[in-house]
């Protein structure tokens, strides 16, 4: 990178963690609203100024447009949100768990709260790490290193999973507005403008070949 | 009620783990999350656009040809833009420079003295700044690359649609 894009984009990247480091979550919303919103606005001048299509065609195309961005927009609260908080409930209380803590689980006694609303697995295991610490009653500390060790590992395993169900949520919310509800509704919602827009546009070409100044002698 | 149904909820357990990890990992990268929204829209929205009962017939086929140029042109961007930036910010954002180049990697993240802290912190920054990166490029080019894009591709499908329906009216 040469001295100036460099100093550019470090800068950049002390900014971005300074103002979104803590709150990732918001900042992706606001930046895909606003990517959506500005493709909108280029996709509709590119519809105005293509002379391809007729003016019917246009009249659903730019609300077609508009639809997108609104559904799109409004999908990300409706839809991949509550996705999103469903799936981590199901993570956190342990509905969805990999094989391998399965085991971990009942050798801690927490497979009766297992599935509960109230379970936290993140939590319980961050207070069986904080309570061991705590102890004296270990014989030796390599004792103690090594049953910390297996409860880190149990919470690595948890946290890998957590993301990946992240993951998987967001992108299946994804694949279900973009594949269904965002043709769907914005269809609809063009439709609808279509033909307000052409009664207003007929109106005025009708309006226009029947007042005096267009009757040619 | 929500409640009851949570509860009625079976518990299961995720068998193959490093296959989910895997699937997870791939899809929280930003570009082949583009590709995999691109491939989702394309196998619905110009059936959907084309068989719209609410417009006439050649509004929805060319309806259904521009969503279709919209979708190739905006995902290839998308993708090799999103890309790009990911690309780079992994080359560029290391822990410790004994890892790579630490020229993106913020001071309070090469500050921190938790390893496993300090690991987490810098992953979920590399997801953040690369789609702010690539959001940065595509507020160009979504103007002067999908847009117009977008319209060569459509125009291209409506000729050939047109040609056909020539050629089927004098066969």
């Amino acid at each position: 990178m040469s001295g100036c894009l460099a100093r550019f984009a470090k800068s950049a990247s002390e900014k971005v963690y300074k103002h979104f480091g803590k709150n990732s979550g918001n900042m992706l919303l606001a930046t895909s609203i606003l990517g959506f919103t500005i493709s909108s606005l280029a996709q509709i001048a590119a519809i105005i100024v293509n002379k391809k299509y007729s003016v019917s065609q246009k009249a659903f195309m730019v609300p077609q447009e508009l639809g997108e961005l609104f559904v799109a927009s409004s999908a990300i609260f409706l839809i991949t949100k509550p996705m999103q908080k469903f799936a981590s409930k199901l993570v956190k209380t342990g509905k969805i768990m990999p094989k391998s803590l399965t085991q971990y689980v009942k050798e801690n006694n927490l497979a009766s709260k297992r599935g509960s609303l109230d379970f936290d697995f993140s939590k319980e295991v961050k207070g069986i790490i904080e309570r061991i610490q705590k102890s004296d009653s270990y014989i030796s500390s390599k004792e103690k290193e090594l049953l910390l060790e297996k409860h880190h590992q149990a919470l690595n395993s948890y946290e890998s999973t957590a993301d990946a169900v992240s993951a998987l949520t967001t992108t299946a919310a994804g694949l279900l507005t973009t594949g269904l509800v965002v043709p769907v509704a914005r269809n609809r919602f063009a439709s609808y403008y279509q033909k307000q827009n052409m009664d207003v546009y007929n109106n005025i070409i009708t309006r226009r070949s029947t007042s005096p100044s267009s009757i040619k002698i | 009620m929500y409640d009851n149904f949570f509860k009625r909820l079976p518990n299961k357990d995720i068998k193959n783990q490093a296959a989910l990890n895997r699937a997870g990992h791939t899809l929280a990268s930003p570009h082949w999350n583009r590709l995999a929204i691109g491939i989702a829209a394309i196998s619905t929205q110009p059936f959907i656009d084309g068989h719209n009962p609410r417009v006439d017939k050649d509004t929805a086929r060319a309806s259904m040809l521009r969503t279709t140029g919209k979708i190739i042109a905006c995902t290839s961007v998308g993708f090799v833009i999103r890309g790009a930036c990911y690309k780079l910010t992994n080359k560029f954002m290391h822990a410790t420079k004994a890892e790579g180049s630490t020229l993106l990697t913020p001071k309070a993240i090469l500050n921190e003295i938790d390893p496993k802290v300090k690991e987490n912190m810098l992953k979920l920054h590399k997801n953040a700044f690369s789609t702010v990166s690539a959001l940065g490029v595509m507020l160009f080019t979504n103007s002067l690359v999908d847009a117009p894009l977008t319209t060569i591709l459509s125009n291209k499908f409506l000729a050939m649609d047109s040609k056909r329906k020539h050629k089927e009216a004098h066969a």
